[in-house]
């Protein structure tokens, strides 16, 4: 499931509690009629099976 | 003791495969622009002298055949091909048009999409040039330090003079509808002085398609210019004043990468940029000789950091990966100092960028010289993430908008 094993594992720091978090993760369907934010991008972006790359690109082109 | 260049009997099993799929290509050896903080001129390396100006045409083809054979051997998805500095267009567009045919002939046929790109500070970006990327398909990242007084300061030419009127004035023309398509995006290097939030619109009048920030070269024996009385994390403040202008827009304006991929690494998913995640990139550097070098930032480090032992003309990708310089950047979590591996956000930062993390009397083995800045800005995104997350679900539950 998205991103849940790993804002669990990140949940030190500041924020609200992780497991509020967690669970309020929005589907993939409620994100598509939701203005297209830098939260929703991200959200979609990581509601699907596809990785991205393996490796990160080289910072210094774009 | 240096831990990441330890030898290991095996591999550890999370180790990525020892190939590459990003090629930085040094079609030319020099720059026109004078950049005071440039990592290829004015930091420790002084290779660039003994270099021919620019590549030779039986260099670039043994070169394109070096990397189809790569690439014919390993089938990654995607790679990727970076014309990069110097200043590439100073090859002029009969070299870059050589070496793209070569490419792309040598290219036809494999299973993998070859991404062919020039990064550019654009001063002699013009219709001809434009004809070229076209016809090759060669898309263009332009790098420009934000405001005009930012990029003015630290891009003058060599004459001293500012140049961000005449790269304004070529990105007007990439973004005209013929050549829009071309338009890659903005590379900007954080100036601690200007206002991140005038910096980031700045960049945005130019209309890029995507952006990425990064933060200036630095090792613990040259560590990076701190304004006093900034506190112990200036470059993470500045970022996340920039993160939230970024994060609050009504509608994303454009890609950030680096705040992007800090956003995917946070929510489980694999990081586009050098600044997260656990590995380093594979990337590989070809000089204009034909000699081949690690990643290039490793310059900023030490005259020698960038150097391999390695010549097209004499090995192939496969023995090159298997360098260990080049290992060192597939090395993950156990190439990093203790510090790092019992850091809680260390699956996020994977210790920082690898030239950051240099002192001389041990190697790459400490934190970031970032590292207050990293999580200064780790643990503000999430904070923003979570809270945002939040309040999505809120309003989605409000209209009864929930599938």
């Amino acid at each position: 499931m998205m991103g849940r094993e790993t804002l669990l594992r990140a949940a030190d720091g500041p924020g609200p509690p992780v497991e509020s978090t967690v669970q309020a993760l929005p589907d993939a369907l409620d994100l598509l009629r939701l203005p297209r934010t830098a939260l929703v991008e991200a959200l979609l972006r990581n509601a699907g099976q596809d990785g991205g790359p393996e490796r990160p690109r080289w910072l210094s082109a774009v | 003791m240096r831990c990441e260049t330890a030898p290991h009997a095996t591999s550890p099993p999370e180790e990525p495969a020892a190939m590459f799929t990003q090629f930085v290509v040094k079609l030319y050896s020099r720059c026109n622009f004078g950049c005071p903080d440039c990592y290829v001129y004015e930091h420790r390396d002084r290779g660039w002298r003994a270099e021919p100006l620019i590549m030779s045409p039986a260099t670039m083809r043994r070169l394109c055949v070096r990397i189809a054979e790569h690439l014919r051997r390993h089938r990654p998805e995607r790679a990727q091909v970076a014309l990069h500095g110097g200043e590439p267009l100073l090859a002029g567009p009969l070299a870059v048009e050589r070496f793209a045919r070569g490419l792309r002939d040598e290219t036809e046929g494999l299973p993998t999409q070859v991404d062919l790109l020039v990064q550019t500070n654009a001063s002699l970006l013009d219709r001809a040039f434009l004809d070229v990327f076209r016809r090759y398909g060669i898309t263009v990242g332009v790098s420009v330090d934000g405001t005009p007084e930012s990029h003015d300061r630290r891009r003058p030419d060599r004459g001293g003079e500012g140049t961000y009127a005449e790269v304004a004035r070529a990105l007007s023309l990439l973004r005209t509808p013929r050549h829009r398509p071309l338009y890659r995006g903005l590379l900007c290097v954080i100036d601690i002085e200007a206002d991140p939030v005038a910096t980031y619109e700045a960049l945005l009048e130019h209309e890029p398609p995507a952006v990425d920030l990064l933060l200036p070269l630095a090792t613990w024996q040259f560590p990076p210019h701190r304004p006093p009385g900034a506190g112990d994390a200036p470059y993470g403040r500045w970022l996340a004043a920039m993160f939230d202008r970024w994060f609050d827009a009504a509608r994303r304006e454009t890609s950030v990468r680096l705040f992007d991929s800090l956003l995917d690494v946070q929510l489980g998913g694999t990081s586009s940029s050098e600044m997260w995640g656990q590995y380093g990139a594979d990337v590989v550097v070809i000089q204009p000789s034909g000699l081949i070098e690690y990643n290039d930032v490793l310059k900023t480090v030490s005259s020698l950091a960038g150097r391999s032992p390695l010549h097209i003309a004499a090995h192939d990708f496969d023995h090159a990966a298997a360098d260990p310089g080049f290992a060192a950047e597939r090395a993950g979590l156990a190439g990093l100092c203790g510090q790092c591996r019992s850091c809680p956000v260390v699956d996020i930062c994977g210790g920082g960028l690898r030239a950051h993390r240099h002192r001389p009397d041990n190697g790459f083995d400490n934190p970031s010289c970032y590292c207050p800045d990293l999580r200064f800005l780790i643990d503000h995104a999430r904070k923003r993430l979570t809270k945002g997350v939040i309040s999505l679900r809120a309003r989605l539950d409000r209209k009864g908008m929930s599938a």
